[in-house]
């Protein structure tokens, strides 16, 4: 009698142990539904939306919802989710927000999927991969690589009549400087109401007069990364021409920030030039496809020192995840960074694809204009000496005081210097707080 | 008694959705602000206790000074002008006349898009360098500026699409005119007061009630202005944070730069603000509010 029933009950423990194998294989095939979110315009939501089709084809058993948004709202809004606990299982995530929420723990440490092979990062550069481990943690995976540039609409510059370096070659802030006097005072000689530049508003592009002089917008441990002295050269810079009508006013500036593409002043003509990240550079082409616009280098110091760096689109997960969403969230993080499926929409909307295969993938696809962006690529990343320092927490209110400066020393309510001075004084108060 | 306590127990139950609401949506929230108001909270970690260092905070912040001086000038130049408006054309308006009730309803159509999206965007375009009202400026030789995008400018033009927005109280005011009886003005007129005379001492005296309402209903309003700021200048207050309102600061402070402790200090103190103009309202309307 004992006997029997210790055999039944192996038999039951082996039957249920059985069961269990067999719901853990089905658990991979179950409906599952992740969502992904994203900031970008129209074209961009499109291309997503026909890789989220794909990534389902190829996955049938997961659905992919998707959260589209602006730039501004992305961040306003993934904050309120992310509180109230619903982030988005997939997130779009940026060097300069990453330590706002890495460093609040709200996303998941990607090593894991890394080490069981779902996410593949053989074929991603180590230096790029580093540029996502924040505190240790692999917070998130680059999609697409790209710098700034300058692109210059050269039919208008052949129009007044200065002449513009070969893409490639490098130029100074000096050199930029006089071509903007020279453009306008020809412009005007020639009844054309431009300018050669607006005035450069994006902390990003301070970020590059920054690292020439050998700082950075912030250093590793969490302070500022420049000096003083580097803010002050940079809005007299600004300050100097515009007071000698090189650039537009102030409000022009002002109100050039938040315009569409269709309505920003380089598209429009009011300007020659624009700060632009080159994988945007095939969506100005195809704005103006009877001018020939050129990608030039971002100019360097008088020594020749230049400040590039590479920056990239991210992709995040959630730290607030069970274990199918997780491995749902994996799949498509693969997906978003390896996947043919993925890169033949993408092309170089994203930058260039950090997997080396998928850049080589993708190259017979790509447009004439795509194949500038990628040459020109080619030809900054040898100048690059060191990674850029990912912003640290607190990093939103920075960038904010930096408006507050920039906007303060534009329409002369102060000088340079005290502007200067008073974006020290409250970005360490905000170092300070956030320590 | 069993009847009374069933029809009280009806009358509770009737009103259950508006109790959720008042629990769900309005009291249990303002509760959880009053906490958070004491503590430092970035959303994304638990909060932590500071007593009233985000109300001492609040003094030294140069911003959020700056963010009080463009909401008071907005609501003390913006809501006098807005009333003075609706009054100026309630009166134009009270006399029936052919046509009369076609230019009531286009005249009110303003208030009805409110303080809405699409009329920020709206404005947004009329105030451009490029914009309607320059267009206007040049046909008369003159060269207008960006209104939007400059600071002395952008908050005037704020103050403008408030005051666009007098319907409401054009409508009251037109309704409590038509509530005078004629035999005051024909006394008025036998006596030999004129048109002016009569509205000042008539017309306006008569109408103290409504302006009294629609003063504090407008403050409250103003107050808590949000939209168009936050239309016009992007989300940032800008330019140099000339449409820099308290609400859009608390917005920026709470949802922007994760600091949403300093945030509800900030809605508490606005509370208190809104209770004491309200309050003094009030306390001087006896002086000046004639109930008949």
């Amino acid at each position: 009698m004992k006997k029997l029933l210790s055999i039944l009950l192996t038999v039951t423990l082996l039957i249920s142990a059985g069961a269990t194998i067999a719901m853990a294989e089905a658990t991979a095939q179950d409906p599952v539904t992740i969502r992904i979110s994203w900031w970008g315009d129209t074209a961009r939501h499109e291309k997503y939306n026909a890789i989220c089709d794909a990534f389902q084809q190829k996955y049938p058993w997961i659905t992919v919802e998707r959260e589209t948004n602006t730039w501004a709202d992305y961040w306003d809004k993934l904050a309120t989710l992310t509180a109230g606990g619903n982030a988005p299982d997939v997130m779009g995530m940026h060097p300069q927000f990453v330590s706002d929420y890495a460093g609040r723990g709200t996303l998941a440490d990607l090593q894991p999927f890394v080490d069981s092979g779902v996410i593949d990062v053989s074929k991603i550069d180590q230096s790029v991969l580093d540029g996502g481990t924040i505190n240790g943690k692999l917070s998130m995976i680059a999609m697409g690589l790209t710098v700034q540039t300058i692109i210059v609409n050269k039919d208008l510059c052949d129009q007044v009549g200065v002449t513009i370096p070969a893409m490639g070659d490098s130029w100074t802030w000096q050199q930029f400087a006089d071509l903007c006097v020279e453009f306008r005072q020809k412009a005007l000689e020639k009844g054309i109401d431009s300018y050669f530049s607006n005035e450069a508003t994006g902390y990003t592009t301070f970020q590059y007069l920054a690292r020439s002089n050998g700082g950075d917008l912030y250093t590793k441990e969490g302070a500022l990364g420049f000096t003083q002295a580097d803010l002050v050269q940079w809005l007299n810079y600004w300050k100097t021409l515009r007071a000698q009508d090189a650039i537009p006013d102030a409000a022009t500036t002002s109100e050039s920030i938040s315009l569409t593409m269709e309505q920003s002043p380089f598209v429009t003509g009011l300007v020659a030039c624009a700060f632009i990240p080159v994988n945007q550079y095939w969506q100005y082409v195809k704005q103006l496809p009877d001018n020939q616009i050129v990608c030039e280098f971002m100019p360097t110091t008088d020594d020749g020192a230049s400040g590039a760096f590479l920056e990239g689109a991210h992709w995040a997960m959630s730290a607030n995840l069970d274990e199918a969403h997780q491995n749902a969230a994996a799949l498509l993080l693969n997906f978003l960074a390896n996947d043919e499926g993925a890169w033949q929409v993408m092309l170089l909307d994203q930058g260039v694809p950090a997997n080396s295969d998928m850049a080589a993938y993708i190259e017979p696809l790509l447009t004439d204009a795509n194949k500038v962006a990628i040459k020109f690529v080619q030809m900054v990343t040898p100048t690059i000496d060191r990674a850029y320092v990912y912003a640290p927490k607190g990093a939103t209110s920075i960038s904010t005081l930096y408006t507050d400066a920039r906007e303060s020393s534009a329409f002369e309510t102060a000088t340079p210097e005290e502007a200067a001075a008073t974006f020290f004084e409250q970005a360490n108060a905000v170092f300070a707080e956030n320590k | 008694m069993n009847g009374k306590r069933r029809e009280a127990c009806a009358g509770y139950l009737f009103m259950t959705p508006w109790l959720l609401g008042l629990f769900g949506f309005t009291l249990i929230p303002m509760l959880i602000s009053l906490y958070y108001s004491f503590t430092d909270f970035d959303l994304l970690t638990p909060e932590t206790w500071i007593g009233i260092s985000n109300y001492v905070k609040m003094f030294a912040d140069k911003k959020f000074v700056g963010s009080l001086g463009v909401t008071f000038k907005f609501v003390f130049i913006g809501v006098p002008l807005q009333l003075a408006f609706a009054l100026l054309l309630a009166v134009l308006f009270k006399k029936e006349r052919r046509g009369i009730r076609l230019y009531r309803a286009a005249y009110y159509l303003p208030s009805l898009f409110g303080s809405s999206i699409a009329v920020a965007i709206l404005w947004r375009r009329i105030f451009n360098k490029t914009g309607l009202v320059n267009q206007v400026l040049a046909l008369l030789g003159i060269q207008g500026q960006n209104w939007i995008a400059s600071p002395g400018t952008a908050l005037n033009t704020l103050i403008v699409l408030q005051v666009w927005q007098f319907g409401a109280s054009m409508v009251i005011f037109l309704a409590s005119l038509k509530q005078i009886p004629t035999d005051y003005y024909e006394a008025a007129t036998l006596d030999g007061a004129g048109k002016l005379r009569q509205f000042f001492s008539i017309t306006l005296p008569l109408l103290t009630p409504m302006v009294f309402f629609n003063i504090v209903m407008q403050f409250i309003n103003a107050f808590q202005s949000f939209t168009p700021a936050y239309i016009v200048s992007s989300g940032t207050g800008g330019p140099l944070n000339s449409t820099m309102f308290y609400s859009l600061y608390l917005y920026i402070k709470g949802f922007g730069e994760f600091q949403m402790g300093y945030a509800s200090a900030m809605a508490w103190v606005l509370l208190l603000i809104i209770a004491a103009f309200t309050g003094l309202i009030f306390g001087t309307s006896k002086n000046w509010v004639h109930y008949d």
